[in-house]
């Protein structure tokens, strides 16, 4: 009889190959998928804070993807992100911490989740799908004072600076404000139409052009942040520079006169 | 011949088992993988003294391995992640592995744009002592400065140093000092604040050893007030030194030497008073120079024995040591800015080693230095982040 080298049969048994598979194929697959598209449709809805107030989602400020060139909105692309050891620009030292902070002051939801919650789960299983992405952390540098920008010094550049303006305005400004003079999309009724509603909020004399200049500069760098309050995020020095933001103000027509 | 093979038989349990561990996933949460792995820096002390130093300008704490003077880390504290949250003071409280943490918000002025805005009021913070995350917190009055905890009573003290009110009527110018008597319930964020309205801009406090009254220095009032921390009653008020104005900022209760040093920034001068209910001055001392000029104004100071005081000294930088039983002056050095810049807590371990906290200049990281007891020479130095002031020491 011709024998099979002794040590070999049993490491191929069909059933206790079938046995393995079928255990582990009943773990993890399925059950990691579903988690992963539970955290996918709180990336995208609003379930991830609990208040009526809330009219965020995390794609209003991130990419899951980072693109090439980077997108304009406020908060870095999150692939990798459940690699990275820093956040908010080294202000946060752990993921979930940053994600409430998100939670907190744009979505105004104070609850902290904790790792065992249903949301966290599924938000940390559909993060840890994106990987690898970028295990680095993102530059995130707030600009913190707040000075005049500069215009165009001619027609010309002036004209150039307003459609600059405008391609920025749809990449950065009309997910939350909807289109510009009329607020068409934007995000609720709490967010205001731009200009009008901002410059209506801050009106003349107590508000001199200059000074309305100021106050949507700062809006921009700041967003909630430094004293100002509101949900907005703010847009930092690599995400906008001060030539573009003032490229916006163009747009706008904010020109301070 | 069995059903199963035994090599199928052992594959059937380790498929078990690891269906087992995964079957959590699915119907026990608290069995599943964990979400968000804990991926901080931890802090174990080994058998080593810790030193926890907290960075007002730069939002983290650092934490100094002191045995070898070597940075083990820092990490960001706060709960704002772009405003700077201001942490003045940590202290620990090691029998429940937590850490209280003072948020102070010091440019926290709200936007010249912004209409009817208010003060930001302040935080206290439970960290997890391993790794300095936030368990819990506690809002407290605006401008919180500076906190004590006692060990023996679980209580926690906050002072809040709001220099607005002492522009309004004499009335209101007294500032809350808040008193929490069970400080673990801030990490589960049960605890309840209890406020007394004490005095003028109360700054640096600290409990006696058995954490019954706590010392307050008051630099509104030019005194020390002493409070009944479980009836929360002022048992006294006394001048903080023999010459006013004193102006006293900085205070320790040595419970060794049955002291309490209070240091005075416009009067130069650091007072030794006993541990009395209304404490008895002892002595004053000021450091001055071979002219007699007087020195730098007096930070957080230490008594090396019964007799030899050390004294850090800001604006000129340097340090000082005094003999309080004769009144004086033992040395007076001064130090170079790569020394250290602005001299602000002297720390004595149980080995006798001395370190001191220099805040630097609030743009520049300051430094944890070690000093020679006997000739105040800095002898080690550790870099840590912007603006420290004060380091709470575990030791092992």
């Amino acid at each position: 009889m011709n024998r099979m080298p002794r040590h070999t049969p049993r490491y191929f048994s069909p059933s206790a190959a079938l046995l393995g598979l079928c255990l582990l194929s009943a773990c993890s697959a399925p059950v990691a998928q579903s988690e992963v598209d539970e955290g996918s449709r709180l990336f995208v809805g609003k379930a991830l804070s609990q208040s009526r107030l809330n009219d965020y989602n995390c794609a209003v400020c991130h990419d899951a993807v980072a693109s090439n060139p980077p997108s304009k909105k406020a908060g870095g692309a999150l692939a990798g992100v459940t690699l990275r050891t820093s956040f908010w620009g080294g202000q946060v030292a752990d993921l979930l911490g940053s994600v409430n902070a998100c939670r907190e002051n744009f979505m105004a939801d104070n609850r902290p989740l904790s790792p065992k919650d249903e949301p966290a789960r599924a938000l940390y299983a559909y993060l840890a799908s994106l990987e690898p992405g970028n295990s680095e952390p993102i530059p995130f540098t707030i600009v913190t004072t707040i000075d005049p920008l500069p215009r165009g010094d001619t027609p010309e550049a002036i004209a150039d600076a307003e459609r600059r303006g405008q391609d920025l305005y749809a990449q950065t400004c009309m997910t939350c404000h909807g289109t510009m003079h009329d607020g068409l999309g934007r995000l609720s009724t709490r967010v205001p139409i731009l200009p009008e509603e901002t410059l209506a909020e801050h009106p003349p004399p107590q508000y001199t052009p200059r000074v309305q200049r100021l106050v949507f500069t700062e809006k921009i760098r700041h967003g909630l942040f430094l004293g100002y309050g509101g949900v907005m995020p703010p847009f930092s020095s690599e995400v906008l520079s001060d030539a573009e933001v003032s490229d916006l103000l163009e747009a706008l027509g904010v020109i301070g006169q | 011949m069995s059903l199963l093979s035994r090599f199928e038989k052992l594959l059937f349990v380790v498929a078990a088992t690891i269906a087992a561990g995964c079957s959590g996933s699915t119907s026990n949460a608290d069995d599943s993988p964990l979400a968000f792995p804990h991926r901080r820096p931890t802090f174990e002390s080994e058998g080593r003294r810790l030193g926890y130093v907290a960075n007002r300008n730069s939002d983290t704490v650092s934490v100094l391995d002191l045995d070898a003077m070597t940075l083990l880390g820092s990490v960001p504290v706060g709960r704002d992640p772009v405003d700077i949250d201001g942490p003045r003071h940590i202290v620990l409280d090691s029998a429940n592995a937590l850490a209280y943490l003072v948020l102070s918000y010091p440019f926290s002025i709200p936007s010249v744009h912004v209409q009817g805005a208010t003060k930001r009021p302040s935080y206290v913070q439970a960290l997890n002592l391993f790794d300095l995350s936030i368990a819990g917190e506690l809002r407290v009055d605006p401008w919180a400065v500076e906190l004590a905890f006692s060990p023996a009573t679980g209580r926690l003290a906050v002072s809040h140093a709001d220099e607005s009110r002492f522009l309004q009527p004499a009335e209101e110018r007294r500032a809350n000092l808040v008193l929490v008597d069970s400080a673990s319930a801030i990490a589960t964020n049960d605890a309840q604040a209890n406020r007394l309205t004490l005095c003028a801009v109360p700054n640096a406090l600290a409990f006696d050893s058995d954490g019954s009254r706590v010392f307050v220095a008051c630099t509104g009032e030019d005194s020390v007030a002493v409070v009944d921390s479980a009836s929360r009653t002022v048992l006294s008020r006394v001048p903080a030194g023999a010459t006013p104005p004193s102006q006293p900022y900085a205070l320790v209760v040595d419970p060794i030497h049955d002291r309490l040093l209070v240091s005075n920034k416009v009067s130069r001068s650091v007072s030794v008073f006993d541990l009395e209910d209304t404490p008895n001055l002892l002595s004053t001392h000021r450091a001055v120079d071979e002219q007699g000029a007087f020195l730098g104004y007096p930070m957080f100071s230490v008594l090396l024995s019964d007799s030899v005081l050390a004294i850090p000294l800001q604006k000129p930088d340097g340090a000082s040591l005094f003999d309080v039983t004769t009144g004086e002056q033992l040395l007076e050095v001064q130090y170079s800015d790569a020394e250290c810049v602005h001299p602000a807590e002297f720390s004595l371990t149980s080995d006798s080693r001395l370190r001191l906290v220099c805040e630097g200049d609030q743009y520049h990281p300051g430094q944890v230095v070690e000093v020679d007891p006997n000739t105040l020479a800095v002898i080690a130095s550790v870099p840590v982040e912007l603006y420290p002031e004060r380091m709470t020491i575990l030791e092992p």
